[in-house]
């Protein structure tokens, strides 16, 4: 984008942090303009569930900004199956958030 | 919700191709995608991502089905470009953006740039190098206020070093270094530099 002072750029995918088989390991950068950050109005029907992705998108600034993850207090599950079988138990949709350690 | 280190549970990540970091899923109570949301957003983007998701807007599918009513709608082909990208799907993705960047010759949109960035970066991670630099090239030949400029010219440095031409490499990393000194990239130019003159050096050797 030119000349857009709202716009960040891709973080550069680097030769050295490059995954085989064409996985991008790059940071990304935020998309789309620029929002104030602030109160949410969330539906009722998905606001429970909502809320907890809040706490990822919260992550997702923490690491954008400190590089390091923040861990906003969510009992996040670690195994893909238990996760899918609380989910059918439920009948809840499944957040999977993907993340490296470097 | 789960939180899975991509390079422990490869097996899920591989399930459900995932290609960069951060990808957060969206899955039915089935574990199928309903959509994905690739990169860093701000709360309230991010809420409002997932929400459209779970009502079935705004996802891959839904835009699918609404391109033969927009096939000509410049913002809407970027788009899905970017979301067949994130999804892995680079030969409609590639299709996508090279229509866009046909529909808006004068770079109206102002997001050609970011178009051929993308281009060139799918070009490399499938091995492409000579359209990753074409594309790489183009930005900087004919976009020299974007904010692309300094990612096309160190895409550039790598889709040389990964084809093998080493020295080329080696040199436009050195000039990056040496046009940006202060530049959150220059130490990682100039180290790229220093392990293309130790892998030049060895092969001289041998």
């Amino acid at each position: 984008m030119i000349g857009s002072a709202g716009s960040l750029r891709p973080a550069i995918s680097k030769p050295g942090l490059d995954l085989p088989d064409g996985v991008d390991r790059s940071c990304f950068s935020s998309r789309g303009p620029a929002q104030p950050e602030g109160f949410v109005s969330v539906s009722p029907r998905v606001g429970g569930w909502v809320a907890g992705t809040l706490a990822v998108s919260l992550f997702a600034i923490g690491c954008t900004q400190a590089k390091k993850p923040v861990d906003a207090g969510i009992a996040w599950n670690k195994a893909y199956d238990a996760v899918l079988a609380d989910a059918q138990a439920n009948h809840r949709p499944i957040l999977l958030d993907f993340y490296t350690d470097w | 919700m789960a939180k899975l280190n991509a390079e422990v549970d490869t097996t899920t990540a591989a399930r459900y191709r995932v290609l960069g970091y951060p990808t957060v899923m969206v899955l039915n109570e089935k574990g199928e995608e309903l959509d994905r949301v690739v990169g860093y957003y701000r709360a309230p983007e991010f809420i409002s991502q997932v929400e459209d998701y779970l009502a079935g807007r705004n996802t891959l599918g839904s835009m699918i089905a609404e391109e033969p009513a927009k096939k000509n709608d410049p913002e809407f082909i970027y788009k899905l470009a970017d979301r067949f990208a994130d999804h892995g799907l680079f030969d409609e993705a590639r299709k996508r953006f090279l229509v866009f960047v046909s529909l808006d010759p004068k770079n109206k949109s102002g997001k050609v740039d970011d178009a051929l960035y993308r281009l060139a970066r799918m070009a490399r991670k499938e091995h492409d190098y000579a359209s990753d630099r074409r594309y790489a090239q183009r930005i900087l030949d004919r976009y020299p206020d974007s904010d692309m400029y300094k990612a096309a010219f160190l895409e550039l440095g790598q889709g040389y070093g990964k084809d093998g031409k080493l020295e080329k490499a080696r040199l436009i990393f050195i000039d990056y270094a040496k046009r940006y000194p202060d530049d959150e990239d220059a130490p990682w130019a100039r180290e790229q530099a220093d392990t293309l003159a130790a892998q030049l050096a060895t092969k001289s050797r041998a």
